[in-house]
């Protein structure tokens, strides 16, 4: 490639990084701005927003709301993943591709069919919407994810070891807790942060779903229709911004940490 | 004979039913999950979509009507084909972004650096999805950012109106909330040319750009059609970004089916518009990739 | 010394689905031998090797190790352990826990098992190594740590599958040495399995030659060398060049046949089993093989011949 076109090229790239920049850099530069208008040029710098949202009740209860969601999906979607994945790295069966492919479906699915599925028994059976109906929802839409990781990991786990750890004297039992645990753990850690944070920041099914109590996604976008709201709303961004990025980097730190404890490349991502 | 083996023959299904596979349990409890809380409850909206609504009341009499006005109501059709063109136009913007940005990561970054570059572009997607969007509200809006930097740069002397509300900020929006979907198959399928491929194509005399069409281009098909798919078919049924972006001529398909299900109470209607919009964007996606098929055929 | 074979295959057979792995394998191995299975991939070796470490369980037949039934007994009882082909050294655990883990299972007492790590990892070349990870180690240095971990249960039988095919070329003809010199010292009994017939050759106090699942031929490795049994077998161990030939005289001390070119020669019967036909096949090893000048009188048997090609 010539120097003209790498150049040209480069150029590119810096734009392309500022085009997916943008918002997420103006994020915490509004957040931080002593204005209730959200526009250049800046007025001042506060910590107001975030102070805001220390007395806001029903921020408080759709933020235990979100945890307590987020925190059983994230359990519950890493159980069956963990099945899912141990099932179709290990043995071979009839219809394993086609349950595989039913398990990932949520994957490809726009989000509205789920809700729009999910209310429509909800309703239809008489059960009102709940928590846990969101919880529900957030299982199927996390597992996909957490079976994509979880694979990796078990594909990672050569049966070998498995056979090795038998023949030196140890039960099945044994061999699952001292070999395949350790083995996998990491994988593990990153399926149960990947859905926390997945369904931490889902919106559509929880606004379909959600009954009385809602969650934080819901609650901000309750709260974009007033605008002396908007910079409390960005104020509380900035901070889920914080939070799925700890949580992303503690994720990726874990999974790089079992592939490289199973010898293996560290050269693909999570996504 | 014939009750030998007969005798033999249930012998052996009787034995297949005492021991399955260990994989089959294992595999059950997710499979089950997936079977009971999507595969019914879709099958659940396909029944729906076949009777209708008197105000609060279900008639459970079997009736094509909501297809009917679903696919020929103007409204409707307007939403359909909006919803269809909008998310095509996202796709092909987005391929078109995330594909040099592929590119120059796999060609241009060196191997250790890669990891890295990766991070770098997937981190703007954990910003909230909801936040994300309404920011662009923010920059594309009337006091925006845009506006605001071009008045006071005195470039323009009032905020141009017709950079938000409509179908183009929806686009737009939605351009950059998939680009990093994009640029990772793209990358990956990159990454997986065989470099020898590339100069082996320059030692028969191809110069960079006969190159790129004859051989990378083709060879990073899998990637594209990866990242078509996962722009494409999600994008057909967004919700949010119509709804904080779109004004009234920008509002989509699922926009609709929400109202059906929300304040119409017309269930049936909304999940027989649900079911016609998931039925259009699969057509259209085993389409594509009947058109792509001999791209994706792995050499074997 | 007791002479009962450690190891007594009888008719064993196997399957997986249609296909058959094993079928009905008879096989005798001695205390402290060091017994080969070779063959080409696919011909059962492996099987036949996992049956009797307890990872496969035989259809039919019977497998007694050291006088005990093996059928029904897990892998985690038998009296044998394993090197793996890719070794299995467990990654998340140094060198001495990998070696200690099976001396945990058996609950040796702690301090023992020090003294037994510390011994094993002498026995391989590895002292000093206890504390590393195994990622840090090369294939070469796995193989050592999967050979002490497995020695240091003391089990009667040591098996072995494939464990050189992961090395380069020079260091697996050092440790080809070494695993013979190590089998000599500890007097256990080796099962190895392997598709390197020259490696068979070079370890094995007796070698099995399988083909597809059945045994073709039981030798020391200079009988099956020198009197290879069937022209499966003499194809499969090192070079041999096949002659058509005609059956002339059969008498009980040999048979006399006519080859094309070469004229008549009296084979000794050890080496021409008596239910060859009229028109049987003759191997010679290139080796036995020499090239004169013309004119110049050959101590044996001669015929003429062109030189078409020379390869060094």
């Amino acid at each position: 490639m010539s120097i003209r076109s790498s150049a040209l090229l480069s150029l590119y790239v810096g734009f392309f990084l500022i085009f997916l920049y943008a918002p997420t850099l103006l994020l915490p530069l509004f957040a931080f701005n002593d204005s209730t208008i959200v526009a250049f040029p800046l007025s001042g710098f506060t910590t107001a927003w975030f102070a805001g949202l220390l007395d806001v009740p029903a921020l408080h209860e759709a933020t235990i709301n979100s945890l307590a969601v987020a925190l059983t999906s994230a359990v519950l979607a890493t159980c069956l993943g963990i099945l899912a994945a141990r099932a179709t790295t290990r043995y071979r069966f009839r219809l394993m591709h086609g349950m595989l492919g039913l398990i990932m479906l949520p994957m490809v699915l726009p989000e509205m069919i789920i809700a729009v599925a999910f209310l429509v028994v909800i309703l239809h059976l008489g059960f009102s919407l709940s928590l846990f109906s969101i919880i529900l929802g957030h299982v199927l839409l996390c597992t996909p994810f957490s079976v994509a990781i979880l694979r990796t990991a078990f594909q990672g786990l050569d049966h070998n070891y498995e056979d090795a750890s038998t023949d030196l004297g140890y039960s099945r039992w044994a061999t699952f807790r001292l070999i395949i645990v350790p083995m996998v753990l990491p994988g593990v850690v990153a399926s149960l942060l990947i859905s926390f944070t997945i369904s931490l920041d889902e919106f559509i099914i929880a606004f379909f779903l959600s009954g009385t109590e809602t969650t934080l996604p819901v609650y901000i976008w309750g709260q974009l229709r007033f605008p002396q709201r908007v910079p409390n709303v960005l104020a509380l961004g900035t901070l889920l911004l914080a939070i799925s990025l700890g949580l992303m980097i503690t994720a990726e730190f874990f999974r790089r940490r079992g592939l490289r404890k199973l010898g293996l490349s560290t050269q693909e991502s999570v996504l | 004979m014939v009750q030998a083996g007969l005798f033999h023959m249930i012998l052996r299904s009787c034995r297949r039913a005492v021991a399955p596979s260990p994989g089959l349990v294992l595999i059950s409890p997710p499979f089950l999950y997936a079977l009971i809380l999507l595969a019914a409850p879709i099958v659940g909206v396909v029944m729906l979509s076949f009777w209708s609504q008197d105000f609060l009341e279900i008639q459970r009499d079997f009736t094509f009507a909501n297809y009917q006005t679903a696919w020929t109501e103007r409204v409707y059709q307007v939403l359909m084909l909006r919803s269809i063109k909008v998310a095509l136009l996202v796709t092909v913007a987005t391929v078109l972004l995330a594909f040099p940005m592929a590119y120059f990561l796999s060609f241009h970054i060196p191997k250790r650096r890669k990891q890295l570059w990766l991070f770098l572009i997937t981190i703007p997607f954990w910003t909230s999805y909801l936040v994300r969007i309404f920011l662009w509200k923010v920059i594309l809006g009337y006091n925006g950012v845009i506006n605001g930097t071009l008045t006071t740069l005195g470039i323009i002397d009032e905020p141009l109106r017709f950079i938000l509300y409509n179908q183009a900020a929806v686009v737009m929006t939605l351009s950059h909330a998939w680009a990093p979907f994009a640029v990772l198959p793209i990358y990956v399928a990159l990454e997986k040319i065989d470099r020898s491929l590339l100069e082996a194509s320059v030692d028969l005399g191809d110069g960079p750009l006969r190159r790129f069409f004859r051989i990378t281009l083709p060879l990073a098909m899998p990637g594209v059609v990866a990242a078509v798919l996962i722009v494409f078919i999600p994008t057909v049924g967004d919700y949010i970004t119509p709804n904080l972006v779109g004004g009234p001529n920008g509002l989509m398909i699922a926009n609709m089916i929400e109202v059906q299900f929300k304040k119409a109470n017309n269930d049936p209607l909304g999940a027989a518009l649900a079911l016609s919009a998931m039925a259009l964007v699969g057509t259209m996606a085993l389409l594509f990739i009947w058109a792509t098929r001999k791209y994706l055929r792995s050499p074997s | 010394m007791n002479n009962d074979p450690i190891i007594r295959i009888n008719r064993v057979r196997k399957s997986f689905g249609p296909v058959c792995a094993v079928s009905e394998v008879t096989l005798d191995i001695a205390p402290g031998e060091f017994f080969t299975l070779v063959g080409p991939s696919g011909c059962g070796k492996t099987t036949l090797l996992r049956m009797l470490a307890g990872f496969e369980t035989p259809d039919g037949g019977s497998i007694r190790i050291d006088g005990t039934s093996m059928i029904g007994v897990p892998a985690n009882k038998r009296p044998t352990n394993m090197v793996f082909q890719n070794y299995a050294v467990f990654p998340h655990m140094s060198v001495a826990d990998n070696i200690a883990y099976g001396l945990r299972a058996a609950r040796v007492a702690k301090g023992e098992i020090i003294g037994r790590v510390e011994e094993a990892l002498a026995m391989v070349g590895l002292a000093g190594y206890g504390a590393r990870s195994p990622a840090a180690l090369s294939g070469g240095q796995r193989q050592r740590v999967a050979l002490a971990r497995a020695l240091v249960l003391r089990p009667k039988v040591l098996l072995l599958d494939e464990p050189m095919s992961a090395l380069d070329k020079k260091l697996r003809e050092q440790m080809q040495v070494e695993l013979r010199t190590l089998q000599r010292t500890v007097g256990v009994t080796f099962v190895l399995v392997t598709h390197d017939q020259e490696e068979a050759l070079i370890l094995s106090d007796r070698i099995a030659v399988m083909f597809e699942g059945r045994i073709a031929q039981v030798a020391t490795p200079h009988d099956l060398y020198q009197r290879p049994q069937s022209r499966e077998v003499a194809d499969f161990i090192g070079v041999m060049n096949f002659l058509s030939a005609h059956a002339t005289v059969s008498t009980p001390d040999g048979m006399t046949v006519e080859i094309e070119g070469l004229g008549q020669v009296t084979i000794p019967r050890s080496q021409a089993p008596a239910n060859l036909g009229d028109d049987p096949v003759v191997g010679i090893r290139p080796e036995m093989l020499t090239i004169l000048q013309d004119g110049t009188h050959a101590a044996g048997r001669s015929a003429r011949g062109s030189l078409v090609d020379l390869q060094y």
